[in-house]
């Protein structure tokens, strides 16, 4: 059905094929031999077939990137970023209504920077940046089960196929530099594909995932990408051979003008003969000096392997991809707090306070985004006297950067830590600030799919104007 | 007794944990829709009558709200349960069981009869049947559960207990429910009713025919009906008739859309030779050969597994395999390719189970069929009983509705549809009928693995099991271990429950963070806890491995589907679709929207036999006009309604109404024969449109709806591998014995690498077996042996399961294994048989699948993506599989041509369906002369360095001799003068580096766009 489509941005599949195909010529043949070349990178970024190429967004707005780190299994709030003295007080009282009994944080907490943020012992390094960190500690969300909930996270909904923020963003703001993918995911929990999915938005919002930064505990980082060279051809070689196989795709699309995947394929060779240069150039941190790498923690023990992903997420940044997420499991901590979360801090303590650091000191802070949460929170009561539940009801996040206000708390829990009551941020909200921050109106951020216009936040959605700078 | 005593010990300590997560769930929920629901003016649920009689309001029209099957209540009885027993309950148990408390421990609420009738996680409270059943009988009498935990209720209590019980506990409470302002009225219902898909078909095809003829005769160039349809509406719209295709792209096309692959260079000369002849009778001749090709129920049946959301495994967190699932994927390609009628495929997939049998075999294919009812994702892990059947029922709902009717009935789970007049006791209605078969999915316990469910046996034992059978010493071994595991388990089930009296006795704190004196402290209850979880699973694992032998360790034969259940019953309707909110009981039934007078269920009957017959029937308006439009979109890449899966408010018109009911009659009148409905659509003028530039229709009808040009497709990823083992000359034809998946046996897929793992060595011990070389063939990277358990065994067959020969219960280093994945280089390589046969495992779809936009397992596609992305294509330049296709290609086409000019043609004919054009053919000349040079200098260029350093190296020997003395070198000198004889001068080509510019020249012809389109 030729339905009018009120989004700005891309009507519809069908639409932009269309428009890439009356751009056709973007990067005529003259231009396949300097394909590696980063001017013809740009110049691809710019076309206006592209479906990808930078768009305007809705208004200007100081956020261009956002580095998603997500905690899989829900990290306990109520002993890193929710300060909460009652809980202390109250150790070992009845939870009430709720169940349990309440355990303080075993942790001590202490008060960091100008604005006197009170943040756990578990974060020395990240405490360092207090000034620069936005807490928000009113998140909650409607599945106290991990896939669900995690899903909610990424799309907005817990039931149903949706596009994650990811592919949302893409679509949205598009990318600066063809020569990579505009959304990577490092390192996806096999088995969630939510997070990086782009469902019913077009193919080229998908995420890209890539599994690198090696394997917890085996030393060595394996950047792999797949199918990222060839064996049989060198360089010159296989761009004679590209040469010649877009010589054959020219021709056809000459017999079939308009087709709508002719021009499709062109494209994407274009961008995958970039990527094999490219890629593999930003993913070696060979040349990364090793005060980088110690200062992500990338080269030592626990905090290797995120810590090398979060350098690879600033170089993503830096090089122009417009959303990098990365993953950290093993947060369900139901069986001991004490003894398992100090370990899984540390892990990420230092990288993401490098990040900041790092980020800051190349002046890409003010642009990126840098998001950190988990799917819910954990229980301040325990029913184990060792661990913690799960807990949707309060839980908290943080953002840095990307035109937040910096040491601020933003919203909380009631007195225990349990249910989020002072300017609650359901997920939904959570969403719709993070696009704000990008210059996206997350009500005009829409896609025309099944016969509706559908929306990240659905029909939700407060923007917490209060957390901008 | 006071509100305290059930603080902290909630049913026994195994369910201590549920409990408190339930609570959770439930409590948020709760707090969030009653919040919300106030500001939104949604639905309000008042559990109790003494809240409901402060609302206002109550909605006339659900005076159903006590469920009807509840006998009526005296007024001593209601006197009764007002005096003695309410006044317990509300001490006793609100504080943790009610909607007013806000506490739902372990699920359960007890202050309505629907919430008592409907139980928590461990089953309904009261067993009217039997009461003496029923879990809150057995708890306040402390028989396995203890009820209230700290002190028993008096003898005289549990007496008045008895006595209501006993009479079936008659329960005055009702629960009112304020249901929310939208709502389908009968008058929407009524007015649905005249919405397009749901007209009944016309009597015959020959009268639409008839009616759109007459009224454009004059008009009307085509003589074929089909044609007739479209070209009636390319005039209405305005739009051009588009040209005929050339013969070579209509074969093409022909053999993509019948049969998944692309003809052999030999077939398209014959077919241009018949061609030449008669048009006509080339396209006949040809449709017939294809339709009788063993190939064409591969093809379509693919379509089939799109849209049922065929899978082998659970998906979701826990993702435990369906070792059988490939049954139903065989049914599926048998079914197609014997042309079942399509009304008797879709009963069999419904009611198998029920329908008489002439014999053995038939009976066999009946119960694999309903495989589409069990093969659904489920979640393993989900804690709630009751939510997982629920689940379950919906799934199957859905799929069916879907697939089957092209209508969503699931949206109405939670609250009348808001599009569609469908209301939420249809949904139920519908539920109720699937709520009474068992749904037998499989899997092996594991300790996240909550629902274990047996396969049904099949009545014929497998010639050729997909599994390798056991050896019997390796069952009785199992089995010891079983009895010890018991064992073990027993003991510490035991020290839990003293630990537990303990901890009652007076005078030891309750307080499960303290020390309780001489009792085990938390910790080490704990652990117990965990040990039990643990042992159960490890008994689990190994009795879901030996559930799939016989005795003597021979794979049983088994199958995935549904069982009747004895006794026939209604469900409840969820409100909002939450299990712990029960509402009215409700009658099995049909959906009204889509009958007005649907056929009558008996009370003995579950309803399924009725509903299948409603189902797959002609005068179902749904039913064959979905059928007909699906099998339109696979023929001309659009459906007549582009939303297969919606033919309600929300989904597209048809473009062509009357073609759309004339192909459904006519499917209807060839017995539901799909084979027949297929070849008239592809023997139609519109099966062979060409393509056109015409801007005048492109402004009118961008979307080419009225069909005034083809519509190209991009190859599915399934036949594009196919396509790329084809053209290598690798394709393995045969159909292989079962599935990857079954040789992997039960084990749970995990976050995906454990299966992974076992799905490679699966593959490469069957290539291992074949191929001597395949760990050489291997790169280095691609080895997945940096962890020795997943080196390849190549005794596999004669082992038992991959599975098995494993202890299963170590903790893998799950992220060790992160980097592997289902690639190319593992199963695919070394899976040559078509890809509708490799693995399908949920979340963990092959790679040359996964990037070519096959159909995500767990959804209803109807229509896939076809997208052309970067990751596609470094596949199509560097991948092993294509790289090693274009190897085999090049040997073929060398093979053939010997070189000659030919090679080129052939070439383009294998992987294009047609000769190339004389600029072509300069341009691959161009390219193939570049290559020899460039190949060429880099051959001279090694040669020149191989020789100095050969050279360097003779001297360095010959010094060594000369100091050695005395050895012979007569035999070292005489290789390397051969070796430097077939050095290539630099004029002649030589064969190696022939074949080294035609691979790299095939492999171009594969990367190509027109290689992957059927145009």
């Amino acid at each position: 059905m030729n339905q009018p489509n009120p989004s700005p941005i891309v009507a519809s599949r069908r639409q932009w094929l269309q428009n890439a195909t009356s751009g056709f010529g973007f990067l005529a043949f003259a231009g396949l031999n300097a394909w590696a070349q980063p001017a013809s990178a740009l110049a691809a970024a710019q076309d206006p077939g592209n479906p990808l190429s930078p768009k305007e967004s809705h208004f200007p707005s100081k956020a261009k990137h956002v580095i998603f780190l997500t905690m899989a299994g829900a990290p306990s709030h109520v002993d890193m970023f929710d300060y909460k003295p009652s809980l202390k007080r109250d150790n070992g009282k009845a939870a009430g209504r709720a169940g349990g009994t309440l355990m303080g944080s075993p942790f001590s907490f202490s008060q960091h920077g100008e604005s006197g943020l009170w943040l756990s012992e578990l974060f020395p390094n990240l405490a360092k940046h207090a000034d620069r960190l936005c807490l928000l500690n009113s998140m909650h969300g409607d599945s106290p089960n991990h896939p669900t909930a995690q899903t909610q996270l990424h799309t907005g909904n817990f039931q149903f196929v949706r596009p994650s923020l990811g592919a949302w963003t893409l679509y949205g703001l598009g990318t600066d530099n063809a020569s990579l993918p505009g959304f990577v995911s490092l390192n996806p929990p096999a088995g969630n594909s939510s997070s990086y999915r782009n469902a019913f938005l077009p193919a080229v919002f998908q995420g890209t995932k890539l599994n690198l930064g090696g394997n917890p505990g085996r030393g060595s980082a394996s950047n792999r990408v797949p199918d990222i060279n060839n064996p049989m051809l060198n360089d010159d070689q296989q761009r004679k051979q590209l040469d010649f196989v877009q010589q054959l795709n020219q021709r056809q699309s000459e017999q079939l003008p308009e087709h709508p995947g002719i021009e499709g394929v062109i494209q994407s060779y274009e961008l995958a003969f970039r990527m094999q240069d490219s890629l593999p150039e930003l993913l070696d941190l060979s040349k990364e000096n090793q005060s980088t790498l110690s200062m992500y923690g990338a080269n030592n023990g626990r905090s290797a392997r995120f810590g090398t992903q979060c350098l690879i997420a600033r170089r993503m940044v830096e090089a122009g991809v417009r959303f990098v997420e990365v993953q950290s499991g093993g947060w369900d901590h139901h069986n001991s707090i004490s003894n398992q979360l100090p370990p899984k801090c540390e892990e990420i303590d230092q990288p993401i306070a490098a990040l900041i650091q790092d980020l800051a000191q190349r002046g890409l802070l003010e642009e990126t985004l840098i998001v950190w949460s988990g799917e819910f929170g954990r229980t301040p009561f325990t029913r184990n006297g060792v661990g913690r539940d799960h807990n949707n009801r309060g839980f908290s996040a943080f953002m840095v950067g990307g035109g937040v206000k910096g040491g601020l708390r933003y919203g909380a829990t009631d007195e225990h830590g349990i249910a989020a009551v002072e300017k609650p941020m359901h997920i939904h909200d959570f969403h719709a600030t993070i696009l704000h921050l990008l210059g996206l109106d997350h009500k005009r951020l829409t896609y025309r799919y099944a016969g509706r216009d559908f929306r990240l936040t659905d029909v939700h959605g407060e923007i917490a104007h209060e957390i901008i700078a | 007794m006071s509100r305290s005593c059930c603080k902290s010990l909630f049913f026994s300590c195994s369910d201590r944990r549920l409990a408190g997560r339930a609570h959770h769930r439930i409590g948020a929920v709760v707090t969030v829709l009653i919040l919300g629901c106030g500001l939104l003016g949604g639905s309000i649920v008042a559990q109790d009558d003494m809240m409901a009689e402060q609302q206002e309001g109550v909605s006339s029209d659900m005076d159903e709200a006590a469920p009807p099957d509840q006998p009526k209540i005296t007024p001593e009885q209601a006197a009764f349960f007002e005096s003695k027993i309410r006044p317990v309950l509300v001490t006793n148990c609100y504080s943790c069981h009610s909607q007013q408390s806000g506490r739902s421990e372990g699920g359960l609420d007890v202050d309505s009869a629907a919430a008592l009738l409907n139980g928590g996680e461990s089953g309904p409270a009261i067993d009217v049947a039997d009461f003496e059943a029923g879990l809150l009988w057995k708890a306040i009498n402390y028989d396995g559960l203890q009820m209230p935990p700290q002190d028993p209720l008096p003898p005289h209590v549990i007496e008045d207990f008895r006595i209501w019980l006993s009479q079936g506990a008659p329960d005055p409470r009702v629960t009112n429910v304020v249901r929310g302002a939208y709502r389908v009225t009968p008058e929407a219902i009524e007015k649905g009713r005249e919405f397009w898909s749901l007209q009944p078909l016309p009597a015959a095809s020959s009268e639409v025919v008839a009616k759109v003829v007459q009224t454009h005769a004059a008009d009307l160039q085509a003589t074929k009906p089909i044609d007739q349809f479209v070209e009636l509406q390319r005039h209405l719209q305005g739009v051009s008739t588009p040209p005929t295709a050339d013969s070579y792209t209509i074969f093409r096309r022909l053999c993509f859309d019948l049969l998944g692959v692309p003809p052999t260079a030999e077939q398209v000369d014959w077919f241009q030779g018949l061609w030449a002849q008669d048009p006509e009778a080339a396209m006949s001749t040809a449709i017939d050969f294809m339709l009788a090709s063993p190939k064409f129920g591969e093809r379509w049946g693919r379509h089939w597994l799109d849209i049922v959301r065929y899978a082998e495994s659970t998906g979701r967190e826990v993702n435990m395999p369906y070792t059988q699932a490939w049954r139903y994927r065989d049914y599926v390609i048998d079914s197609f390719n014997n042309d079942k009628p399509y009304d008797r495929f879709l009963k069999e997939q419904l009611v198998g189970d029920l329908l008489p049998a002439r014999n053995r075999e038939q009976k066999q294919e009946q119960l694999i069929a309903t495989g589409l009812l069990a093969m659904g994702p489920k979640t393993l892990n989900e804690r709630n009983q009751r939510q997982f059947e629920a689940d379950v029922i919906d799934e199957q709902i859905d799929v069916t509705t879907r697939a089957f009717l092209g209508i969503s009935v699931a949206c109405a789970r939670c609250h009348d549809h808001k599009f569609e007049a469908i209301t939420q006791e249809d949904y139920y209605a519908l539920a109720g009928i699937f709520a009474n078969a068992v749904t037998h999915f499989g899997g092996a316990n594991s300790q996240r693995n909550r629902y274990v469910s047996k396969l049904i046996d099949l009545p014929i034992p497998d010639s050729q099991p997909a599994m390798a059978p056991m050896k019997p010493e390796r069952i009785a071994a199992m089995q010891e271990s079983i009895s010890q595991l018991n064992e073990e388990l027993r003991e510490v089930r035991r020290s839990l429950v003293q630990d537990r009296r303990a901890n009652r006795r007076p005078g030891s704190g309750n307080n499960a963070t303290g020390n309780n004196g001489n009792a085990a402290n938390g910790m080490e209850q704990q652990q117990r806890q965990q040990m039990v979880q643990r042992l159960t699973a490890q008994i689990g694992s190994l009795q879901g491995i030996l559930d799939c032998y016989d005795s003597e360790g021979k794979p049983r034969s088994q199958c995935m589907g549904v069982q009747p259940k004895p006794r026939p019953s209604d469900v409840r309707l969820l409100e909002r679709g939450e299990v712990n909110q029960p509402g009215a009981t409700i009658p099995r039934g049909f959906v009204k929207l889509l009958d007005k007078s649907p056929p009558k269920i008996r009370r003995d009957s579950s309803g399924r036999m009725e509903f299948a017959n409603w189902v797959a029937n002609s005068e179902n308006p749904l039913t064959a006009r979905v059928m007909a439009n699906r099998v339109w979109q696979h023929l001309i890449g659009e459906g007549i309604v582009r939303t297969p899966e919606d033919f309600g408010v929300t989904g597209s018109r048809p473009t062509h109404p009357e073609l759309l009911d004339y192909l459904a009659l006519r499917l209807i009148e060839n017995k539901w024969s799909i084979k027949s409905l297929i070849k008239e659509i592809a023997l139609s003028d519109a099966y062979r449109m060409g393509w056109q530039v015409d801007s005048l229709a492109s402004d009118k009808d961008p979307e080419n709806l009225y069909l005034w040009r083809s519509h190209p497709q991009r190859i599915q990823a399934e036949a594009l591998r196919d396509t790329l083992l084809w053209v290598g000359g690798s394709l393995d034809v045969e159909r292989p014995t079962g599935s990857l998946v079954a040789q992997a046996g039960p084990v749970e897929v995990g976050r995906g690498q454990q299966l992974a793992q076992l799905l490679i060595r699966a593959a490469t011990s069957r290539s291992s077996m074949e191929s001597s070389n395949s760990d050489e063939m291997m790169s280095e990277s691609e080895k997945p042996s940096d962890n020795a358990d997943v080196r390849p065994n190549r005794n596999l067959r004669n082992e038992g399961p991959l599975m098995a020969d494993d202890n299963p219960f170590r903790r893998r280093d799950m992220a060790a294994l992160n980097s592997v994945s289902i690639n190319e280089t593992s199963v695919n390589r070394s899976f040559d048989y078509r890809s509708i046969y490799l693995p399908v495992v949920r979340e963990l779809l092959p790679r040359s699948l996964e990037l070519f936009d096959a159909a995500e397992p767990s959804m209803v596609i109807g229509v896939r993506e076809q997208s052309n992305t970067a990751p596609q294509a470094l596949f199509m330049m560097n991948n092993e599989l294509v790289r090693q296709q274009a190897v085999a290609l090049a040997e073929r086409t060398l093979e053939k041509t010997g070189g000659s000019s030919q090679a080129i043609d052939y070439v383009f004919k294998t992987a294009f369906s047609r000769p190339a054009a004389p600029d072509e053919i300069r341009h691959c000349e161009a390219f193939i002369a570049d290559m020899t040079e460039e190949f060429g200098a880099a051959a001279r260029a090694r040669e020149a360095e191989r020789a100095t350093e050969q050279e360097r190296r003779q001297r360095r020997d010959a010094r060594n001799r000369r100091a050695q003395r005395g050895r012979d070198n007569s035999t070292e000198t005489a290789p390397n003068q051969t070796e430097r004889q077939s050095n290539p001068t630099s004029t002649e080509i030589s064969p190696e580096l022939q074949r080294q510019v035609m691979i790299a020249f095939c492999h171009a012809i594969l990367a190509t766009a027109e290689f992957r389109y059927r145009n």
